[in-house]
Formats: structure tokens, sequence, C-alpha cells
């Protein structure tokens, strides 16, 4: 029934951290919902995703210790947790930035040229 | 950075709780925020809370997936599903014991089996390249196979020609010492060594100092030992004891030294309590260690590396033949006989004939575990089936089928942990009653094996191997369900019903197959133990008890002289219900022997290739007592005695062998007894009895009248009418009485005698039919199960049947012979394979044909009637059934 599942989530959540991340380091420290409004503005609801999902993967960079997160207090007084990138994060950006773009620069070069 | 990660998840795990509650927080304040960009956009309040949620997705999931990669959530949910499984366990009662109980008589019986073949044969000695040990042997004529048993001189020529072997030892073992002690005397278990013995070893001392070549060198010139730790404790573990002085045999010896806890000498069994340098032997006993012609010592050799042991012994052989040429005297060996070393990892092994024995019932032992694994595989199979219904429930709420798959796997590991636990405890029995059934009767040569961390290992290995492979197909089988039939129909008529049954079918053939080879081997083993048994050894051997006179300790007074013998017969033949009273040395199947070569005056053509004989030293009524017919001459009796003409009685073998086409009585010949030069005249000839091994074929004998001999050792033989227990203890009175300073004696029947002698058929056979039977009881419960299993799934079937005419005879019939042809075709399969692997039994058998019908006949009818009776029962109920409340049941 759910076969297909894993592979697309996979696809979701290795992009989904690495757009987290970029978010992060070029707004700074923001909450799980301005990040999550962030990337829905930037993806021009090209990328639809459940607002939740962005909790599941700021967990994971926080335990890859790309990110930090500390208690804050939102714009109309809401208790918030604001994550900020770390510089461990900031390096892992860079890497996985130049591996997507190799990757995606290689997979539209074989679209662009059907055999 | 997967510190930060472990770290992470540790702080999460133990803080779990407020973890949770900051996501809730966070989660709250996010649907808030987005409830407010809603209504700004002008949505009334419930729709833009609706909305809000949309937005956000599930949150439950999200917190569940958050959770997941939390803390170490797998974990977490391992130890869930432990509990689970131990609870599901708990809930089917009969279904658990059952599957205990299969698992643990199979790896039990697998355990112990396991103990005895690493004990007994998969050990070495702890010692640097063990396997380039080795015996060194010669031929035995007489015997027709190889001896261990040299002279002090030859052993001091091996141990100089430094060609072949790095190093050299020898002792003389299994000595039972008298050892003087404060409240009197205790026997311990004393060696001989030669000076090399403890460097061959690599053994260090736990005090003092451990003997040396110089403890060895002149004869009689340092009466020092050691002792073992064991010993040192029993004594009083006293700090002081080197240099303090031990009487054995009532002769004083300097302890010089302790051997370590763990050392047991240059073999892994019997462990020596005390070390004496083979230069004291005439001093504690009255052998000559130089004399060439005594043969006691065994010697072990330690290969040079990169010489292999054929090119050993043929260097070997060449050597000694030679070398024994120049030797002193005329030793009684051949000295046309060949030597040859043979690898002895372990040391000197009194257990070397075990070794087949125990690789056949290793193998014996891995067909009942097999039987027992695949009772659990159906086991398995028939609960995976009644649970579809809940693992398709469990699947389509979205566990994995891994995670089905998992549970599964753990409900068989707490099986196989469970059955683990109690087939290690069961071994310990089990060989517990083996050693004690295998060390009936005997003084030499016993056993002492208990289970240790090899075999629990061992255990572990084969539970989790067992685990894999049998939990395996079952747990695969059972999570391939469809959730949507499954549920949507009743729980039967599954699509993989018949495939399933198909399978359940195969594998109670294979344990039909399989225990009809156990049943055909225990069958053999049992044909020969009965044909050892019922060997011709005399007359009543239940009732004829030996005694062995050998007076303790005083010196120069070491035998009983012949007046007390005199006086003990005439005393013990007064008794009630005694039959008849002799003396004879060795005792009958005794495992002691005496050989010696003969000339006969005028056959050169035998004394040229010196003869070999084996002779008994008897009183007169000997042969009457132990029931050897004479069949032609006379008996010995009071006449022959020192000073008058040399006698001697013959077999039938021995007349046969030197006077074959004449008559033997009256005719002379030499030797027989140690240094007899006299002819000896032939009066009489007696049948063939078996003497030293029961399997032998009968050797010449020569028995040679006690008086005339000095025998050195007596053994008293009476033959009782009745209750030789009881007899024994009068005796032993008898005994005390004529001469208080006998030791107690320890009295054996004959029959005791011959079965101390075949302890390794005896285990065979009752292993084997213990295997046997086991085998049969798990197939009967495989059998029981599945046919249960098929009447319950076919309930609604019998009621119908029932409902259209058929009487309960029918459905008996149709219940008995559903499994009828696989229970024939596993007896016929079982069968046929029995015979084919017969043949690795040769060589263990005794006067049985490997393709021995009785044996067939005798498991076929085994496995019939417990095949018939195991589905009987289940049968009969299923007639039973009530047709109205059938029909009712879903």
């Amino acid at each position: 029934m759910s076969k297909e599942e894993p592979s697309r989530t996979q696809l979701l959540q290795g992009t989904l951290d690495l757009i987290v991340l970029q978010t992060l380091a070029s707004m700074g420290p923001q909450h799980g919902y301005g990040l999550a409004q962030r990337i829905q503005q930037v993806s021009e609801d090209l990328l639809h995703l459940n607002q939740g999902t962005v909790y599941p993967a700021l967990l994971r960079l926080q335990q890859q210790g790309s990110i930090e997160s500390e208690w804050g207090t939102s714009e109309n007084n809401r208790q918030a947790k604001y994550y900020s990138i770390t510089r461990a994060g900031r390096k892992m950006l860079s890497a996985e930035t130049e591996r997507w773009r190799q990757f995606s620069g290689f997979v539209s070069k074989i679209l662009g040229n059907p055999a | 950075m997967w510190w930060h990660r472990i770290a992470w998840k540790a702080k999460n795990t133990l803080y779990g709780r407020s973890a949770d509650r900051q996501l809730d927080l966070e989660i709250e304040a996010h649907l808030a925020m987005l409830e407010e960009k809603f209504k700004g956009q002008g949505m009334p309040d419930w729709e833009a809370r609706l909305a809000a949620r949309r937005e956000f997705g599930g949150p439950e999931q999200i917190k569940e997936q958050y959770r997941e990669r939390r803390g170490f959530h797998d974990l977490e949910q391992l130890l869930r599903d432990l509990y689970f499984a131990f609870r599901s366990l708990r809930r089917t009662p009969g279904f658990t014991l059952v599957a205990l109980l299969s698992l643990a008589l199979g790896i039990g019986v697998n355990a112990a089996i396991f103990t005895l073949l690493h004990a007994l044969v998969l050990e070495t000695l702890p010692v640097p390249h063990p396997e380039r040990i080795v015996e060194v042997q010669v031929f035995n004529k007489p015997l027709q196979n190889y001896q261990n048993f040299f002279s002090y001189p030859f052993y001091s020529e091996i141990k100089a020609q430094n060609g072949i072997f790095d190093a050299v030892t020898a002792q003389w073992g299994m000595n039972a010492f008298q050892l003087q002690v404060p409240s009197g005397e205790t026997t311990i278990n004393g060696i001989y060594v030669s000076g090399t013995y403890f460097q061959f070893a690599h053994a260090a001392p736990f005090l003092g100092r451990l003997l040396s070549s110089e403890d060895d060198g002149a004869v009689g010139a340092h009466p020092v030992c050691t002792i073992s730790f064991q010993l040192w404790k029993r004594l009083g573990a006293d700090s002081q004891v080197i240099g303090s002085t031990v009487r054995i045999n009532d002769k004083p010896l300097r302890v010089v030294g302790v051997t370590q806890p763990d050392f047991t000498g240059l073999s892994l069994q019997n462990p020596p309590d005390i070390e004496i340098p083979m230069a004291m032997v005439g001093y504690v006993g009255r052998l000559q260690r130089d004399d060439a012609r005594m043969l006691w010592l065994s010697i072990l050799a330690h290969l040079k590396p990169g010489i292999s042991v054929g090119e050993a012994s043929d260097r070997l052989n060449a050597f000694a033949k030679r070398m024994v040429e120049t030797l002193p005297g005329d030793g009684p060996y051949d000295r046309n006989a060949d030597y040859r070393v043979k690898p002895a990892p372990r040391g000197f092994d009194d257990f070397s004939s075990m070794s087949r024995p125990l690789v056949v019932l290793m193998s014996a032992v891995a067909l009942v575990l097999i039987i027992a694994l695949l009772n659990l595989a159906n086991l398995l199979l028939a609960r995976g089936q009644e649970r579809e219904r809940e693992i398709a429930m469990r699947l389509s709420l979205g566990a994995s089928r891994w995670r089905v798959i998992r549970q599964l796997l753990i409900e068989s590991g707490w099986l196989a942990l469970g059955g683990a636990a109690l087939g290690y405890g069961l071994a310990a029995g089990v060989v517990n009653l083996l050693v004690l059934e295998f060390n009936k009767g005997k003084t030499y040569g016993r056993l002492d094996v208990a289970p240790d961390l090899h075999v629990l290992a061992f255990t572990a290995l084969l539970a989790t191997a067992a685990v894999l492979l049998f939990g395996l197909v079952p747990a695969w089988l059972a999570s391939s369900v469809h959730p949507q039939t499954s549920l949507k129909g009743a729980s039967q008529g599954s699509v993989t019903q018949p495939r399933r049954s198909r399978l359940r079918k195969s594998l109670l053939f294979v344990q039909l197959v399989l225990t009809m080879v156990l049943l055909v081997a225990a069958g053999l083993f049992e044909h020969s133990l009965r044909n050892l048994r019922t060997i011709n050894i005399g007359a009543d051997p239940d009732h004829i008890v030996m005694a062995d006179l050998t007076l303790a300790s005083e010196a120069g007074k070491r035998y009983a002289p012949v007046s007390l013998l005199n006086d003990l017969q005439s005393r013990v033949s007064q008794m009630s219900d005694v039959v008849s009273v002799a003396y004879g040395v060795p005792g009958l199947l005794s495992g002691a022997m005496f050989s010696s070569s003969v000339s006969i005056p005028g056959k050169s053509e035998l004394s040229s290739t010196a003869l070999q004989t084996l002779f008994s030293e008897v009183s007169s009524n000997y042969f009457r007592t132990v029931g050897i017919p004479l069949i032609v001459g006379r008996d010995f009796n009071a006449t022959d005695r020192q000073g008058s003409a040399p006698v001697a009685i013959v077999n039938e073998r021995f007349a046969a062998t030197y006077f074959p086409h004449e008559k033997a009585l009256e005719k002379q010949f030499k030797g027989a007894v140690s240094g007899q030069t006299d002819l000896a005249t032939i009066v009489g000839v007696v049948k063939d009895m078996p003497y030293f091994n029961l399997r032998d074929s009968p050797k010449s004998m020569v028995y040679r009248p006690m008086l005339q001999t000095e025998s050195s050792w007596q053994v008293l033989t009476v033959r009782v009418r009745r209750n030789p227990e009881i007899f024994e203890r009068e005796l032993a009175r008898i005994i005390h009485n004529l001469a208080p300073e006998m030791p107690l004696q320890e009295f054996k029947t004959v029959a005791l005698q011959r079965d101390a002698g075949i302890a390794r058929d005896r285990v065979l056979a009752i292993l084997s039919t213990l295997f046997a039977l086991l085998g049969l009881a798990l197939s009967a419960i495989g059998l029981y199960g599945l046919i249960s299993y098929s009447i319950a799934k076919r309930v609604k079937e019998v009621g119908i049947r029932v409902s259209l005419g058929a009487n309960s005879s029918d459905i008996l019939k149709l219940f008995l012979t559903e499994n009828l042809s696989v229970v024939v075709a596993g007896a016929v399969t079982g069968g046929l394979l029995a015979l084919v692997g017969a043949r690795l039994l040769r060589g263990l058998l005794f006067g049985v044909p490997a393709t021995d019908a009785s044996s067939l006949y005798v498991a076929s009818g085994a496995l019939l009637v417990i095949a018939f009776l195991s589905s009987l029962v289940p049968a009969v109920r299923a007639a039973r059934i009530d047709p109205a409340e059938a029909l009712r049941t879903e």
C-alpha cells in the first residue's frame, strides 16, 4: 500500500534539509513558522509541503549539529523556538550546494541532450 | 558529527517528556500564527483554524516522526517488541511449552554430546604446536594391534636420536598409590615420569620446583616427588609443604614442588595427584628401571618442524629396528616388529577409541535437533496462520513487513533463549548420567567431564542459528498476508493456505525420515550390544565374583602368601551359596594381559618367527569356577607345585596353531612364564575363551599352575549361587578377619568387568536409543499437531460430511489416512537412507550386518505404531464433532 513512498520522502528530505539550511543562512535566525512561510514564498508554491514537515527536518539538522535552537519571543509576542545555522551548518551547506549543483547540472545535461 | 546525534538522543531519552512538551508548544505557536495569518486574509475563525491545520499537516504524524528521530527510538521499540513478544508467548502456554521443550531437548542433547566431543576429541594439550605431538607405537603380533609400552633403555635411545623429534618424554601412568596420611591411608593416582616430562608439558610450578632430568638420573638417588595443586589442598594447603615428606606405599619421598591448579599432566583426563621420577620406580615399587625386558612406559614425542607423521614413522621404524638389536636382554616383543608414530595432540589419551563413536553420536543429535526444529517451524507456521488477522491488522495500521518479521523473530528469540537455558541444564544432567554409566565398574580410564564455557558458547551458537534458520521462513510466510483479503475473509481460506499445508507436510516428511534413520541406528547398536553381551565368557558371569588380593604397603610382603590363600580358599568354600572357589590372574576380562613368546622343540620353522601367546596363571579348580570346559586331559592339582615337573594347559587355538595335525596333549614347549627356561608339558586342552577384549577373535593361550609360577598377584575368583552383593559383604568380613592389613577390596562380577570393557558400546546403545526415542516423540508431537490443526481448519467440512450421511468411522478414516502416505513414504525413505548410512557405522558394530533386517523391521514398526497413535487421538475427536455445532462455527 505504501511501497514507493519511502523513496519519494527520501528525495524530499535531502532537498528540504538543504532548503532549510539555505534559508537560515540567508535570513538569519527563524522560528518554524517563519521558515515554512519563507520556503513556500520562495518556491512560489511549486513545492507544496505540509508546514509541519519542517520540524523533523529541523530536528535532523540539530542532531547533525548544523543548526542550533533557542527559545525567544516572536514579533507578535509569542513564545517560539528560533533556529540559527552553525559554523558546521555553513560548511555543510556549501558542500551540499556544490553537490547539488553538480547533480542537477548532470541531470539537466542528460535531459537537455536526448540520445 | 555522530557524537552530536548521540548526545542529543541521550539527552532526549532522559528528558523525553519535556522534549515532547517543547514540541507541543512549538506546534501550538505555529498553528496559532498560521491561524492569525488566515484571519488576516479575512477568513472567519473556524475556517482559519481548519485552514491552519490543513496547511500544517497532521500534527500527530509530525510528532511521531519527530519522536522516531529524537531518542533511541529503535531501542525503545525493541524493548517494546521484546515485551510484546513475551506477552504473546504467555498468552499461548500450550504452544510455548511444546516449542520450548522441543528446543530444549534438541539443544540439550547436542550440548551434552558436544561436551564429550570437546573434552574427549577436540581439546588438545596446552603446549605450542600440539598437532606435532606423536605417540610411539609398536605392532603387537598376538593381539594384532599397536601397543605403546616400552622399556626405559628403549626410551633413552629414542630420546638420544634427535633427528626426528625436538622433545621426547615418557610416563608410566595409572598407578594407584597408597598415601599415608594422619587418618590412615588414601589411594591416589600417581605417575612415574622421565626427566623431560615437565619441560615437555611446558609446565611451571605453583610452589617450589618441578622434576628435572637430574631427578631421573642415577637409579634410587633422588627420593623426590611433585604433587598436584588438588592433592596439596587435600593435605591442608600447607605453605611449608616444600621439603616435607610424604609416604607413598610406605616409602618416604620429599616434596619438591606443587603443580599449577590447571595442570592435568600430559593427558586431559584423570590428572595425576603425584609425579615420581622413573629413577625411583624400584624404590616405590618393584620394577627395575633399566631392565630392557620390562615394557612399562609410554613415550610421547614432539616432531621437528617440517617432518610429517609418515616420514617420522619411516625413520623411527628404521632406527628402532636397528636399535633394539643392541639392547641387552630378550624383550618380549618380536624383533621384527614394526614401529610407528601416531598423532597424539591430546597426549596420553585413554579415550581415543571414543572419537568415532562421538562423531556418530554428534550426527545423531544433529538429526534430533533438526527434528526438533522442524517441530518448531511447524508450530510457528501454524501460529502464523492463526494470527493472520492480527498480522493483517498490524500491516494495515502501517507496520512495515520487516517490523512484523522482526516481531515474529523476537518471539522465536525468546523461545531460543529459554530453550538454550533449559537445554544447557539438560546437557549437564545428561553428561552426568553418561559419565556415571561410562565409569561403572571402572577403576582406571574413568571419565570426568562437565559442560564448560566452550559448551555454553556452542549452545548459544546453536540457539541463534536455530532462530535464524527455523524462525525466519515461518515469519516470512506469516508476514506475506494480504491485509485486505485476510481481514475481509474468514480466518480460513487464505490464499497461502495450500502452499503452507504442503510445506508443513514436507516438514513432517523430513522429520519422519530422520526419525527412521535414528531408529534404525539405535536398533543396530542395541543388536550389537546384545551380541557382545551374549558372547560366551564362561558360566554365569553375573555370579562370578572377583577380588584383587593385593596387600598394602608392608615392605617385602606386598602380596598374599600361599598359606593365607589356602586359608581363605577353604573358608570361602564353606560359605553358603558358594559353588566353587579358585585363583587366577589376570582376572577374566579385567583389562590386564600377560603375553610372552614360546618356542617348541623340533619346530624351528615356528620358533624362528618368535611365537607370541597370551598366558594366565591359575589355581586348580579355576576352569570349573569360571566355566571353561576342559576338552581333554586333566585340571591342575595340588601336585603341580614348585619343584614338580612344569605343566601347562592350553586352549584349542593354541593346540590348533602349534600342533595342527597332531594331539597337543603331552607335547612340550618353552616359555609363557617370565624367566623360566624349563620345558612345560601340556596336560590339558580347554575351550577358547575371551581374555582381554570381547571383540577379539580367539587367541592362542597358555594356562600355568599358580603354584609353579610363584605368581606375584592373585585374584580370588568365586562362583556363587545367588546374590553376589550380599556375598561380597560377607567376603569382605572374612578377608578382613584373616588379613587385617589387606586394604578394603573392590569386588567385581565378571559381568560388571565385561560391561566396563564395552562401556563404549553400552554408551552408544543407550544414547542412540535415547535419541531415537526423542526423535520419535518429537515426530509424534509434530504429527499430532499437524492433524489437530488440519481438523480445526476443517470443522465445517466435517459438519457437512456428517450431515450428508458420513458416519463417525468415515471421519475417523478420513483423518487417520490423511497423513498415511507421508508416514509410509517417510518410513521407506528413512529406511533406505539408514541402509546407506549404516555403512558408516562399520567397525562400531559387533556381529551385526549393516543391512540388519531386524533393526529395520523394529524401526518401521515403531514408527508406524507411533504415527497411528498420534493420529488416532485427534481423529477420534474429529469423529465426535457434532455437525450442528460444526456448521455454526465461523
